[in-house]
């Protein structure tokens, strides 16, 4: 498993050089420069453009500027943005990750735990009508054109029946006199939400050794509402807590919508992973020897019908990080997304670089988690390997 | 993960969790009703209350075509959609490498200058000088000019705005080596042209500014003399800090305005943003100007607090209004889309769209039938454009780019084939800069081509390249009845046949105006047996290929683009576009045609020279120039659109037809009242 994991990690870092290394000179090779901004206004003299120039280093030659790149990223140096100069490109995407971590991950974590369970139970419905309106409900959302369907949320939930707010993440007039940033709340939620999943973990660990069904169970509960009271008294004595419920309420409608599109997907995935794992041997074994139906729903079917969802899961979790341009647009939530379209549209390289770099080591990341869960998961491939 | 999600606790936990949510959002009701009353006592005197009912003079309307400030409650937040961020909030940044249309309007309304242009007259008045601006003295081998300030100006603190405050801006732009719109500013390279060499405070309240060659209208006042004025106080210590480090600029940009304190001198000032989702700015209750009275006449005249600054004043009156700040607060809430930004102003959620990029067919129906809002349609400062490559053939040859002018029906493409989105232009000078146009000069330059049908534009402009000897493989021919059949395959004065010509214009997910008057054009050129091909070509492309820089070769054929014309109230764009000096590929400058021509460039020359109080010559000089271009053609002037913004029926603001639209006054914020 080290030997696996280990040269893993070597095509990791020689892919991650030549991936920086095509994102340079692609995104350098667009025509023009940031100083062409420049160009629209006639007052402003031809001296300018040469002193931006200078000052952003655009008027030295390509390779120069690639080795100094290159060198800048491996130790963690990712520059000064153009568009927002002098301002550090670590800084501007650290400003805007909690953001998109925030709402995507929201979002990737109930359209999977939704979508699983669907996706489960219309595969052991099959030729039901249940499994029929939710196959027909799935493929639409699956395949509607998401930022018309995007629109029509906000129009409808936001607009017509007022329930949300129009997109933006909180409501200026709550926040002018806000002692806090937005993200020291959104890290705060974020942090906490770690916590509780962490205890959650801890609970399942320590209970998991009491032997007997029973006193397991009690043991369960009582922990995981002595988790919950925790939290619940944490966000009322919250000085943060007004900040955090309006980023809430501002939640709910993107991710809403995010849930219905993703989850459909999921739901396709589990119910076609399910099916296959239905016409294996072991489940008419299962049958044949008397077990329960639930039984082998969710603990032979279903466990069996959740490797490829887990792998889909990790390696959507790297999507998650570069968030969606088209959501974040629409519903004026300004994650990475969004910075990396201003970016592009500014040819502000360093910022742009700076994010698919980050994009891409966690894609590169993530593909390894899912490798080595896949390993764990499936022994066939560790024996391959 | 299943039974995670099937264990009772679990969901009792989240259900736990999303009550503490909601129970802190209902006790965040009644904080936010404390916070938003303690921040109207912060952001001032004023206080804030739903009962706020105290107002400001209505002023009469003595014509129709008035519009006053309306009787007013003062004490309001002015809510303004945008859609897009600004990128700092440093006012050094905004005028240098960041300037966007975003900055300015959050931060164009809170430095002063000696002297603004005010709107809708587009008058050069006094802001912090006293009276007109002083005229330049020659002293030895350099120019002199001399201008008092008003001792009773001062900053958002209280403190008074000195001559020390100008001088500091200055030495600051030039010692730092401040770029961007700095320089046109205040030109204090050697390669500026005149350039201003010094500075200097004579006492605290007159400055003079020297120059090493004469200042005409453009440089002074309309330069240096609107440039934006530094309080020298919270920034002296970062430029002595930035001026003893290795990259001075970048120290300076990089400074956190707010946290050091920045000052304002205009009707508001900056409080501080949430990034990607609001700015906030605040009324400047020390501002100098609030309760100032304008006057515009119908005549042109301007009156300023009862002293007339422009014009013989008298008649009947255009425009009338007072400064406040009449609002508390502006909010500038950030949208991530123009659907999302125009579905919450017709929810009332903000008053105001200010959007600098208008706004599409489907979202205009979607506002005008909005009962809450009101429309203000104007036209823009700029135009668009065909431009020829004078350098090479057939572009260099003016028979040719007559003809094609000739052909191209702007009244057809306009009305017929852009639904009558855009308007024809037959002139540089943009029509909405009603006191630079010329109407009876652009009507006489349209007559020459309004009117035509296709068959006497195709008779014209094959007459003309016949006599600027042109020919073609197959002739056109004309029937008995007068039609004629298009030649095939035109060859020019040389001799040689013309290869197929590329016009280069935005695509149509840029900008679909200009991508579709490219085909049109293409089809034109086509019946004048010219192998022509409009290329949808990205913004970033056609500007490489069109400025490649110094020393560079250019060789387009024909481009399509826009220009947005700086100040209007003094305009140098046809010096910038069309002077010899200012070719691109010995300047980087806006001559991207090639164009050359003595006279043009002594017209230009002379413009310069002429002192703001030679208005009236600099008028003739700007259509003695118009009458070159029209002549020679380097651009065929294509349209422009007006600029269409909406705003609630909740807002009032001085007046809506304006050159360019209430955006371009950064929502008005000195002045609108609700």
């Amino acid at each position: 498993m080290v030997r696996f994991i280990g040269k893993r990690l070597l095509q990791m870092g020689l892919l991650f050089i030549v991936f920086l290394t095509i994102l340079f000179f692609l995104l350098n090779a667009q025509p023009g420069d940031i100083s062409q901004q420049f160009v629209g206004n006639p007052d402003i003299p031809p001296e300018a453009k040469e002193i931006l120039r200078a000052r952003l280093g655009l008027d030295q030659p390509l390779f120069f500027q690639y080795l100094n790149y290159v060198k800048n990223v491996l130790t963690l140096n990712l520059g000064q943005s153009f568009d927002h100069f002098p301002r550090p490109v670590s800084e501007i995407l650290l400003q805007a990750l909690p953001r998109t971590l925030y709402l995507f991950l929201t979002a990737t974590l109930l359209s999977y735990l939704v979508g699983f369970q669907t996706g489960k139970l219309v595969a052991w419905k099959r030729d039901t009508p249940i499994e029929r309106f939710t196959m027909v409900g799935s493929i639409i959302l699956y395949t509607v054109f998401y930022p018309w369907f995007a629109i029509l949320m906000l129009w409808f939930f936001g607009s017509k029946l007022g329930l949300f707010p129009l997109g933006k993440f909180l409501d200026p007039e709550k926040w002018f006199d806000s002692p806090y940033t937005a993200n020291q709340v959104f890290n705060m939620m974020l942090l906490s939400a770690l916590v509780a999943a962490i205890l959650v973990g801890a609970v399942y660990w320590f209970t998991h050794k009491i032997v007997e069904p029973k006193p397991r169970q009690r043991a369960r509960r009582l922990l995981l509402a002595l988790v919950a009271i925790g939290m619940v008294v944490f966000w009322m004595v919250s000085p943060m807590s007004q900040y955090a419920a309006d980023i809430a309420y501002h939640t709910i409608l993107p991710v809403t919508t995010l849930t219905l599109v993703f989850y459909a997907a999921i739901t396709l995935l589990t119910r076609s992973s399910m099916l296959e794992t239905l016409r294996e041997d072991y489940i008419f074994t299962a049958r044949a020897k008397g077990v329960p139906e639930k039984v082998i729903r969710d603990r032979h079917a279903a466990r069996n019908a959740l490797l490829p969802v887990t792998t889909s899961f990790v390696l959507s979790i790297a999507a998650v990080i570069g968030g969606g341009i088209v959501t974040e647009s629409i519903f004026s939530w300004p994650g990475l997304g969004l910075t990396l379209l201003n970016a592009v549209t500014a040819e502000d390289i360093p910022v742009a670089m700076g994010a698919l770099a980050f994009i891409g080591f966690l894609a590169l990341v993530a593909h390894l988690i899912a490798d080595i869960l896949y390993a764990v998961l499936d022994p066939r491939i560790r024996v391959e390997s | 993960m299943t039974r995670l999600w099937r264990n009772r606790s679990v969901a009792l936990m989240v259900l736990l969790v999303v009550l503490a949510m909601v129970a802190a959002a209902c006790t965040s009701d009644s904080d936010d009703t404390t916070t938003t009353t303690a921040a109207a006592g912060d952001g001032g005197e004023t206080t804030t209350t739903a009962a706020a009912t105290e107002t400001t003079e209505a002023t009469e309307a003595t014509d129709a075509t008035t519009t006053t400030a309306a009787a007013a409650a003062t004490g309001f937040t002015y809510t303004l959609g945008m859609t897009s961020d600004i990128v700092s909030n440093n006012y050094w940044a905004y005028i240098g490498p960041d300037g966007t249309v975003y900055m300015q309007y959050v931060f164009g309304p809170t430095k002063p200058s000696l002297f603004t242009i005010q709107y809708p007259g587009l008058i050069v008045a006094p802001d912090v000088a006293v009276g007109l601006p002083a005229e330049p003295v020659e002293e030895g081998d350099v120019w002199t000019i001399t201008q008092s300030m008003r001792p009773d100006y001062v900053w958002s603190d209280g403190s008074p705005l000195t001559a020390h405050d100008v001088v500091f801006t200055y030495t600051t732009v030039r010692d730092a080596g401040l770029g961007g719109d700095w320089i046109s500013a205040y030109p204090y390279t050697d390669t500026s042209e005149p350039q201003l060499t010094n500075v200097e405070a004579v006492d605290d309240y007159t400055v003079k500014y020297t120059y090493a060659s004469f200042p005409g209208g453009a440089v002074w006042p309309h330069n240096t003399g609107v440039a934006s004025i530094m309080p020298k106080a919270p920034w002296e210590a970062i430029v002595t800090e930035a001026l003893a480090s290795e990259d001075p600029g970048a120290t300076i940009y990089g400074a956190d305005a707010f946290e050091i304190g920045d000052l304002s001198g205009g009707p508001v000032n900056y409080n501080g943003r949430e990034e990607g989702a609001f700015v906030e700015n605040v009324a400047n209750t020390a501002y100098s100007n609030a309760g100032m009275e304008h006057i515009f006449y119908v005549n042109g005249s301007y009156e300023q607090n009862g002293q007339l600054y422009f014009g013989e004043g008298g008649g009947d009156v255009l425009s009338a209004y007072k400064d406040g700040p009449f609002l508390d607060r502006t909010a500038f809430s950030i949208y991530g889309d123009q659907a999302a930004a125009m579905l919450a102003l017709a929810d009332g959620e903000i008053d105001y769209w200010i959007n600098p990029l208008g706004v599409s067919p489907g979202l205009r129906q979607q506002g005008l039938e909005a009962e809450n809002l009101d429309v203000a349609v104007n036209p823009t400062n700029g135009f668009r454009y065909l431009a020829f490559n004078l350098r090479k053939s057939p572009g260099k040859f003016l028979e040719y780019r007559q003809a094609l002018a000739y052909m191209i029906d702007k009244e057809f493409l306009t009305k017929n084939v852009l639904q009558g989105v855009a308007f024809p232009l037959y002139v540089l000078v943009p029509e909405g800069n009603q006191a630079w146009y010329n109407e009876e000069f652009a009507e006489e330059v349209a007559a020459k081509y309004v009117g035509l049908d296709e068959n006497t534009r195709l008779q014209l402009a094959n007459e003309t390249l016949v006599a600027g000897g042109f020919t073609w493989e197959t002739d056109p021919v004309t029937d008995e009845d007068g039609v004629i059949t298009p030649g095939v395959g035109l060859i020019d004065p040389d001799g040689v046949k013309l290869v197929q010509q590329e016009i280069m214009a935005p695509p149509a997910s840029y900008d679909p105006l200009r991508a579709t008057a490219a085909l049109w054009i293409e089809g034109w050129m086509e019946k004048l047996g010219i192998d022509a091909k409009a290329n949808p070509t990205d913004f970033n492309t056609i500007v490489a290929k069109v400025w490649p820089g110094i020393g560079e070769e250019i060789t387009f054929d024909t481009y399509i683009l826009g220009w947005s014309l700086g100040n209007p109230a003094w305009p140098t764009f046809h010096e910038s576009f069309f002077h010899t000096r200012h070719w691109a590929e010995t300047d980087d400058g806006g001559n991207a045609t090639g164009y050359s021509d003595a006279e043009f460039d002594q017209l230009a020359d002379d413009m310069f020279a002429l002192k703001v109080s030679e208005q009236d010559a600099a008028y003739d000089k700007i259509w003695e120039m118009e009458a070159k271009l029209v002549e020679d053609l380097p651009y065929i002037v294509l349209f422009d659109t007006p600029i269409t913004e909406f705003f609630t029926k909740d807002v009032t603001f001085p007046f809506t037809s304006t050159l360019s639209g209430i955006q371009a006054l950064a929502g008005m914020q000195g002045n609108v009242a609700k």
